[in-house]
């Protein structure tokens, strides 16, 4: 099976094996007595926490942080000026230290994270020439260019050394409990938000997630650790200066380890360290000094190679000849939760049969786009259990109605009441959560997941547990026929399946109306009745639909009531039938009188 | 009076600097215009021709115009090997891929620089640029003159080219749109590959014009490129009068801010200012993907009518 999911359980044997070799390192180091070699083990410890914690935001959650090493620098300068400056102890320090940075990490990430792609990446880049240009500038307290020197009063008291031993214990935990905490992300709500917002942005607004919150959480957590490994790193040098904790160079060294070990996994970062700096401090030892600038330059090669050849890294390599080894197409744990699943006639939550309970209110919703309007005035409602189709012709406003009413473009007036509960341009995550879900025309599954893992971030939306989720998603999953694909990868599903994923996933945020947009579109007749029956297996459920399409018949097949719009403006409403003999309606469609038709 | 001269005289080295910028952001947005790419190595492909007429000029002693002319050339290859080397394959790639294989090159480019000259400032020394001239009471450095006046005529020639001729016209119609190119028998990649040899040449001008000025070593390319990043954003990417005002705004940001505050913190200055128009405008100035691909020529030229 091709590149299977990142979050899965079965990498708990890896688990197991990356605790025994901390251990196992723990156990050895008392016998290693040359300082050399300590020094090489020191080294690939900081820099698994530093790649390791680059990885948890950008592996994990998207945005390339190029200059991550921002982080470092703040921790390390923190903990140390609050040392030289202000005599606190390091072992308060750090902390306090990594509580500032994790406040500056918030704060910044504010702001960053409202940039895509290229420019968030240039912005972090900016942040760190800053921060490098001011820790040489204000030098009071830094020291400036020259550095800032740590007293050296050996001792545990301050945190200060002879042997090199205690610093490698002390990053040893620190790189436990990050490895922990990683491998935690695999069960919880805040690891499947992660990969969500990386796979596809637009989709997880749709699953009730705050895209930016999640990065700006994940920058803190990062930059906790950053910061822990900067004062670590300071303690160890007993010096420290801007270009040592600022540089770019480090920057790109910590993403080099994690690209090459492999992005996006918990032990790709540890993997690239332990690999790699051994090689560049016995390259620098030998070569180094004769020829500054060569093990970067390689670096730079390495970095171009392993992007264009295996951007997935050595770990992915190595998984995927382990599992032509294993030839094991289906994973233990799914399979065996496909037997544990128990059989559904219907949802587990269906609402109580209430035909009076208006579960979604639309009122006078419209919206400008400049001196545009392409919606006015709209208003209607929907009952429990309700199925209303949503017909006119190209460019009738649609889309913008359907995107209003499920957050995704702000409404210039107007009130959506959902639930009883008012919101008047509220965001795609804050409806998702009232329990209004949608579908998109063009489908938007989170690629490298599978598909349960799919539907149980949508499930994800209204429970922190991960075993609810998981039974969520599975109820749903059964309920929309798919439970024989519950580990395939996304890339392996039809058209078909993919609408019905789209389905899925908004069945599994819990909704009391979900609306479909176009979710016949490139189906086959065949799908499309089934399709059908899916969709009147949900009204079932008593969950309220709204149908965006273009198939008349699909329409008269499921809808009790159809709305009809022309310029953004309401010109027909009632049965199929009624609406398919008005006057109104047969000349927006063909655009002149009767006969014409 | 006298603040007076010396204010006037600040927005003249303004100027005069911003001039240069403009040449070597244009040459950051042509590539980024057409082939959709950022190039991070930017700054390190600028490092590499101030090297280059460090090269020429004082170890070779090779007039610094010859050399110029055979650099243009020599960048214009350059250009379209690293194109077809390192970016083709990853046209289609995730950003995290784009961003990590330009970064990769410009390690490259830094380390070898880095290998072969030391971390030393080297200065290009060239006689008759050397001194300055005054009108009026404002003095006016040659060096910084000539390459001004280099990197405006540059950008014309540029600017002819692209309008008026069948290269230029198809470059400026894949930025427009790939597949609309495309269908009207435009070869794309090599257009790509043009384009990079093109953005090369102004770059590496761009790169002799500095190096009259500034001294040069290895690094030298880290806050040149981000510079450059903060004149497109701040222009527009696909707006070559915009590139123009945002270079000289740049400059006389660069210039002012060096004298009111310090040196040392003019660099602080505009990645601040670079930062907060990001972030304030992160829609207006940058706008996704989709408006930064827009032209490079007027509206009212209608790009492919001589084709057909």
């Amino acid at each position: 099976m091709k590149k299977i999911t990142l979050l899965n359980n079965r990498f708990s044997t890896a688990q197991k094996w990356l605790y025994l070799a901390i251990l196992l390192a723990a156990c050895v180091l008392p016998f290693v007595r040359n300082k050399f070699i300590l020094d090489i083990i020191f080294n690939v410890v900081l820099f698994a926490i530093l790649a390791q914690a680059w990885n948890l935001l950008t592996g994990y959650s998207g945005p390339v942080s190029l200059g991550h090493v921002v982080y470092f620098g703040v921790g390390a300068y923190s903990s140390s000026i609050l040392y030289v400056s202000f005599g606190v102890n390091p072992w308060i320090g750090i902390f306090i230290g990594a509580f500032i940075t994790t406040v500056f990490a918030g704060v910044m990430g504010v702001f960053l994270f409202r940039l895509k792609t290229h420019f968030f990446a240039l912005s972090t880049v900016a942040l760190l020439f800053i921060m490098h240009i001011l820790a040489g500038y204000y030098t009071e307290f830094t020291g400036g260019h020259m550095g800032l020197l740590l007293p050296i009063n050996a001792g545990a008291k301050d945190m200060v050394f002879i042997s090199k031993m205690p610093y490698i214990y002390i990053g040893l935990l620190i790189l436990f409990i990050l490895c922990t905490y990683m491998y935690s992300l695999n069960t919880s709500k805040f690891g499947y938000s992660l990969i969500a917002v990386r796979e596809n942005e637009e989709a997880s607004k749709a699953m009730g997630l705050q895209p930016i919150f999640v990065w700006v959480k994940a920058n803190m957590i990062s930059a906790f650790f950053m910061s822990l490994g900067g004062s670590l790193y300071a303690q160890y040098m007993c010096y420290i200066d801007p270009e040592s904790v600022f540089g770019m160079n480090m920057s790109v060294k910590i993403a080099l380890y994690a690209i090459i070990g492999g992005v996006g996994t918990v032990i790709g970062p540890l993997i690239g360290s332990v690999i790699m700096i051994p090689v560049e401090i016995l390259f620098r030892t030998s070569f180094g000094r004769s020829i500054t600038g060569l093990n970067m330059a390689v670096y730079g090669v390495f970095l171009i190679i392993f992007v264009l050849y295996a951007k997935d890294g050595l770990m992915s390599i190595c998984m995927k000849y382990y599992q032509k080894l294993k030839k094991r197409a289906f994973s233990e744990t799914e399979a065996m939760a496909v037997k544990a699943a128990p059989v559904l006639a219907g949802l587990p939550f269906a609402l109580p049969q209430n035909d009076h309970n208006v579960v979604l209110e639309i009122q006078n919703i419209t919206k400008n786009f400049g001196g545009l309007t392409a919606v006015q005035d709209f208003s209607f409602s929907l009952k429990t259990g309700e199925v209303i189709g949503l017909i006119g012709p190209n460019g009738a406003g649609k889309t913008t109605t359907f995107n209003m009413i499920t957050g995704f473009i702000p409404q210039s007036s107007g009130l959506i009441v959902a639930n009883g509960h008012e919101y008047k341009r509220a965001h795609p995550w804050v409806l998702c959560k009232a329990g209004v879900a949608r579908t998109f025309q063009l489908v938007k599954p989170f690629a490298k997941l599978s598909l349960l893992q799919n539907v149980i971030i949508g499930a994800f939306a209204k429970t922190r547990d991960y075993e609810e989720a998981r039974n969520t998603a599975l109820a749903v999953i059964d309920f929309v026929g798919m439970k024989n694909k519950l580990d395939y990868p996304t890339s392996k599903l039809t058209v078909c399946d993919l609408k019905k994923l789209e389905l899925a996933k908004a069945l599994a945020t819990k909704p009391t109306v979900i609306l479909l947009d176009e979710v016949m579109s490139g189906l086959t007749p065949m799908e499309s009745k089934d399709m059908c029956v899916l969709i009147k297996k949900i009204s079932q459920q008593n969950i309220a639909l709204v149908i965006v399409e273009h198939v008349m018949q699909v329409i008269s097949n499921t809808c009790e009531r159809v709305l009809v719009l022309n310029f953004g403006e309401l010109i027909a409403e009632g049965t199929y039938k009624e609406i398919i003999e008005n006057e109104q309606v047969i000349k927006a469609y063909l655009g002149g009188s009767r006969h014409y038709a | 009076m006298e603040s007076n001269v010396i204010f006037i005289q600040l927005i003249i080295n303004g100027l005069l600097i911003g001039g240069i910028y403009a040449l070597l952001s244009f040459g950051l947005a042509l590539i980024f215009g057409v082939v959709e790419v950022v190039n991070f190595a930017h700054g390190e492909v600028l490092m590499v021709g101030m090297y280059l007429s460090y090269v020429a000029s004082t170890l070779l002693g090779v007039n610094i115009f010859v050399a110029m002319f055979i650099g243009m050339i020599l960048f214009f290859i350059f250009g379209i090997t690293v194109e077809r080397i390192i970016i083709k394959p990853i046209l289609d790639a995730p950003f995290f891929s784009q961003i990590f294989a330009t970064v990769g090159l410009a390690y490259v480019l830094k380390n070898v620089a880095l290998m072969i000259f030391k971390a030393d400032y080297l200065k290009v020394k060239i006689g008759y640029l050397e001194s300055s001239f005054q009108i009026g009471n404002f003095c006016f450095d040659k060096a910084r003159v000539v390459a001004f006046l280099l990197s405006v005529g540059a950008l014309l020639v540029l600017v002819f080219f692209l309008k008026n001729t069948y290269i230029g016209r198809a470059i400026s119609a894949v930025a427009q749109s790939k597949r609309g190119a495309e269908i009207r028998g435009i070869d794309i990649h090599k257009t790509y590959a043009i384009a990079f040899g093109i953005g090369f040449m102004c770059t590496g001008l761009a790169g002799f014009s500095l190096s009259t000025i500034y001294s040069v070593y290895p690094s030298v390319g880290d806050a040149f490129g981000l510079i450059a990043f903060i004149i497109v954003i701040l222009g527009g990417y696909n707006n070559l009068y915009g590139i123009f005002i945002g270079a000289l705004i740049i400059g006389q940001l660069e210039s002012l801010s060096g004298f009111i505050l310090s040196v040392h913190l003019k660099e602080v200055v505009y990645f601040l200012v670079f930062l907060i128009i990001l972030v304030i405008k992160p829609s207006g100035l940058m706008g996704g993907t989709r408006k930064m691909r827009k032209r490079f020529v007027p509206k009212n030229k209608t790009v492919l009518e001589n084709e057909a």
